[in-house]
């Protein structure tokens, strides 16, 4: 199966210059490879830098040095390198991203919330809609919460609802940061679902798992990131 | 259809000085279409002074800027001819003042001063002129029985929608905003983004937009430009320059920020 995700050399420290120029190391010198079809966990204990990880493979963290290969519409692209545009392109065509929090926008519905991305993809508004609403439906959100903003929605609801806008678009490449924290196990096995059913499709997963069972239900891979730690 | 394989406006080493102070310094950049680009930073950082320079209002020191217009092809700003330079204005560029009241003449109708950017264009129909100037109002959610009031009568909030209706009539190509959201409360704030986020997607609008706030950045920008003393400190994807600063003054921007 084909590499989506190539990581070479990866160095990441933080500089706090408001802190006197205090350097944190977070990993050094990483290296990882996911393939088509295949679901790499980030394993290690919290502050090990598995989200750091999973914010640099989607641009939002700049690492110092190394690479991040990401096989784009046939071609791979540095995201290191990339341009904002570049990044852009590639995060609503290819990588999809599911945070541990939704950032809520004021006014924006959940249904809509959900559909933006494929909405901006594609410019279908209804097919974006109908495909929210599935997914809102497979996740429980009963229907007479789509209308509202998610500002007011319980912890659990808002995750489901971030939940189903980051599989609204079926992306080659999908990263998540603990999709389950605050799930009942019911809706967990939703979520397990809907991960394996990506898988399927050919999707290359990189995630952050801290339920046990969950990570052992959808992932092929763990990759430790202790030695990177003590690394750098 | 416009070209999207091309930047419609270019930077190139930017340069303004006030005699021997710097109000900008060496700023290039590209923005495509369909592009918002934010400028942060705090007072005084030469925020505003860019955004004249680029918008053709004021004359840089040095460096120019490009555009590529619908009517006239590539168009140098700064030494394009005068017509040309106020037929862009009036027509595919559009300028959002931070206070309304510089952007609309207030002692005639909010229809009034929808229809003489569009009279600018050669509209001459009076109900054509209206009809669109009613649409317009519904788009920025101003009830269309507003349309013969005078806009000091508005709200702040619905003199700033007012003003961008005012923009919007002509199918601009780049709008340039000045702190669009300051000086309004926190909810006609929210629904003002709101409506800005809508609109700049579905009409594919590019957007230059400056501002001190940095959850507006957030919320409209693709990428950010962050200024200080007149030049660009740090640039790049709006969630990364916010998330992960590198300079030390952008990480002293953002832990500045008040959690509400």
């Amino acid at each position: 199966m084909s590499v989506r995700i190539s990581v070479k050399d990866l160095n990441k420290t933080f500089t706090l210059h408001t802190q006197g120029g205090t350097s944190i190391g977070v990993f050094s010198d990483l290296n990882l490879e996911v393939k088509a079809g295949e679901c790499v966990a980030l394993a290690g204990e919290s502050g090990s830098g598995k989200s750091s990880l999973i914010c640099s493979l989607y641009g939002n963290y700049k690492p110092q040095s190394g690479s991040i290969d990401i096989l784009h519409d046939g071609e791979t692209v540095d995201i290191l390198t990339a341009t904002p545009r570049e990044i852009l392109d590639i995060r609503n065509r290819t990588m999809g991203y599911v945070s541990q929090f939704l950032r809520v926008v004021p006014r924006v519905s959940a249904l809509d919330v959900v559909a933006e991305p494929l909405f901006s993809l594609t410019g279908d508004q209804a097919m974006a809609c109908d495909r929210a609403a599935f997914l809102l439906k497979r996740l429980n959100i009963p229907p007479t919460l789509w209308s509202l903003p998610p500002a007011t929605f319980s912890g659990g609801e808002q995750q489901r609802v971030n939940i189903a806008r980051g599989f609204s678009v079926e992306y080659p490449i999908l990263l998540l940061d603990e999709p389950t924290a605050s799930l009942d196990a019911g809706n967990c096995q939703v979520v397990v679902k809907l991960i394996k059913e990506a898988k399927a499709r050919g999707t290359a997963v990189v995630g952050i798992f801290h339920d046990e069972e969950v990570r052992d239900e959808v992932s092929d891979k763990l990759f430790e990131m202790r030695s990177f730690k003590e690394a750098a | 259809m416009q070209d999207n394989s091309k930047p419609l406006v270019s930077a190139q080493g930017l340069t303004k000085y006030y005699g021997d102070m710097i109000g900008c310094k060496d700023v290039s950049f590209d923005l495509w279409p369909g592009e918002v680009m934010g400028i942060v930073g705090e007072s005084g950082s030469g925020k505003s002074t860019l955004l004249s320079c680029l918008s053709g209002r004021l004359q840089p020191s040095e460096g120019d800027v490009s555009y590529v217009s619908r009517e006239f092809g590539p168009v140098d700003i700064h030494s394009a001819l005068e017509p040309v330079r106020r037929k862009l204005m009036r027509t595919e560029w559009g300028i959002v003042h931070q206070n309304p009241r510089d952007g609309l003449r207030l002692g005639v109708t909010a229809g009034a001063n929808l229809g003489e950017r569009l009279m600018g264009t050669g509209a001459r129909h009076y109900g054509n002129i209206r009809s669109k100037a009613i649409d317009w109002l519904g788009e920025v959610e101003i009830n269309a029985d507003r349309i013969d009031h005078f806009p000091k009568t508005f709200s702040g909030g619905m003199q700033q929608r007012l003003q961008i209706a005012c923009n919007l009539v002509t199918e601009p190509r780049v709008i340039f905003m000045d702190e669009p959201t300051g000086g309004l409360d926190v909810s006609v704030q929210a629904r003002l983004l709101d409506l800005l986020r809508n609109l700049v997607a579905r009409l594919g609008l590019s957007v230059i937009i400056v501002t001190h706030d940095l959850a507006v950045a957030r919320l409209l920008a693709h990428r950010l430009m962050v200024m200080k003393g007149g030049q660009v400190v740090e640039s790049g994807l709006t969630d990364q320059v916010l998330d992960d600063p590198q300079h030390p003054y952008t990480q002293l921007l953002v832990s500045s920020i008040l959690q509400a």
